[in-house]
């Protein structure tokens, strides 16, 4: 809102002006405009009041102004379509068409990033259980269960089901439990698991959701590009696909992760079906890509575990097809569990919009 | 509580060999100057410290860390006021291809990891002693 109460302090002043010159022959002009203008904006203040909140509740307005310098009142709206329940509303207030303007514009929106809270849940979010920060690679429906994936060490135990609690972005932000660890299968020995070892074939978890907490199946934020550290949230990639077949990945395919510590990033795949020791344990991922940025980039850091790794097939549209766990002491090689293998350990799910 | 800046300190201790064959034990202390509890986010289950040792010419012995794959969890700890967070590392002093380090003087850096850019040592010098 501009300057209106500076407005009104003038006006007032030019009214005592007025009466203070009661006997004077009142001037024409502009003492005439003056009392024509204050009662004008009074007017326009009357009908902003009223308006404000009616034009706000519908669908597709973005703001209300009552703009004084201009003298009219101003409602932005996301699209042309919203236009016509603004011009109802305004006409059941009795506001005339003259009184107002109306213009498309952009939506305001909370600068959030991937550590904020966020309701319904998307792909690349911070998760919280005990004390470590994770991120929650994507929703799926397991038959008739809404969950997320992310990774089998983001739980309390890897390995087994103990029931892990996760909050988002921390319990702390929230205290909603937002989802329970319902499936993270265990590891084996022998076979093809090196001796003394354990092992399995993708470090995948799955969360079903509380009843109360909203998520859309489909989506990974997406911030402004790939590689370059940003954690602000632009938009969303769309998942349209999901690929449950593939186990060796083409060397040098592009891939691409949202996570909470390192954001978007981008590499091409270098190895495939590596089996991998992972640092400071007894545990070998069998059968693991992967990706490394040829600028040499970080592509991981700590926290993000758990997120979805995709192939961008056109647009903001998006094949998803692992799921991420670890990366080298640098940040600039990552490590994925293929979806084929995920599917394959934890069972069918649809991952897709 | 306060984030992590110029307020922690990690510090590199070398218990130099006492003669040629002996293994290098490098202590890492990771330990907050401020009057204030700070809320650390180390990547990994449990605090992760790398370690390099380098030759006088910057060219790289050892590290550590070299070809390990780390799950890319994130940690909370809470560090108070004076408090620190520590670690021994024993080297066997061969480098990344296995083979025995000569004597001679050598220079160590540590790292602790955490979710951005690793908090870091000063360089420290120390000796692999000829007998």
């Amino acid at each position: 809102m501009r300057a209106g109460a500076a407005g009104r302090a003038a006006v007032v002043v030019a009214l005592a002006a007025v009466a203070g010159c009661a006997d004077t022959p009142q001037p024409a002009g502009p003492e005439t405009d003056v009392l024509a203008s204050a009662g004008r904006q009074d007017q326009m203040s009357a009908w902003f009041a009223q308006a404000s909140p009616a034009v706000l509740a519908l669908a597709g307005t973005v703001f209300a102004d009552h703009d004084e310098g201009a003298g009219k009142l101003v409602f932005g709206i996301e699209h042309a379509a919203a236009a016509t329940g603004v011009r109802t509303a305004l006409a059941r207030l009795g506001i005339p068409s003259s009184a107002y303007d109306i213009v498309v514009t952009e939506p305001i929106r909370y600068a959030a990033t991937l550590r904020d809270r966020w309701r319904p849940t998307i792909g690349g979010i911070q998760i919280h259980f005990g004390q470590y920060l994770c991120t929650l690679g994507f929703n799926a429906d397991d038959g008739t269960e809404r969950s997320f994936i992310t990774n089998s060490h983001c739980t309390n135990t890897q390995g087994g089901v103990e029931g892990t609690e996760y909050f988002q972005p921390t319990s702390t932000v929230d205290p909603t439990v937002i989802a329970v660890e319902v499936e993270d299968p265990n590891y084996f020995r022998g076979g093809a698991c090196p001796r003394g070892r354990k092992c399995r074939y993708s470090d995948a978890s799955r969360a079903r959701y509380s009843s109360t907490v909203s998520s859309t199946r489909g989506s990974i934020a997406s911030t402004s590009g790939p590689n370059n550290g940003s954690l602000e949230v632009t938009g969303t990639f769309t998942i349209t696909a999901q690929d449950n077949n593939t186990t060796n990945f083409a060397i040098g395919t592009t891939v691409n992760k949202v996570g909470r510590t390192t954001g978007w990033t981008q590499g091409a795949v270098t190895r495939t079906c590596v089996n991998t020791n992972v640092s400071s344990s007894n545990i070998t991922l069998l059968c693991q890509t992967f990706v490394e940025n040829p600028g040499g980039a970080v592509v991981v850091g700590g926290g993000d575990s758990g997120s979805n790794v995709f192939r961008i097939t056109s647009g903001s549209n998006v094949e998803l097809v692992g799921l991420l766990w670890g990366g080298n002491s640098s940040g600039t090689l990552f490590v994925f569990s293929p979806l084929k293998q995920v599917r394959d350990e934890i069972g069918a799910f649809v991952a897709t919009n | 509580m306060q984030r992590v800046g110029d307020s922690i300190e990690l510090r590199l201790e070398i218990a130099q060999p006492a003669r040629t064959g002996a293994r290098v034990v490098f202590r890492l202390v990771a330990h907050n100057l401020s009057s204030r509890t700070l809320e650390l986010h180390l990547a990994g289950r449990e605090p992760t410290f790398d370690v390099v040792v380098s030759r006088s010419d910057g060219s790289m012995v050892w590290r550590r860390l070299e070809g390990e794959v780390l799950p890319a969890i994130a940690h909370v700890r809470l560090l108070a006021p004076g408090d620190s967070v520590a670690t021994l590392i024993t080297w066997n002093r061969r480098d990344a291809r296995g083979r025995a380090v000569g004597p001679g003087g050598y220079f160590a850096r540590g790292f602790l990891l955490v979710d951005g850019p690793p908090l870091v040592s000063p360089e420290v010098p120390f000796e692999i002693p000829s007998s």
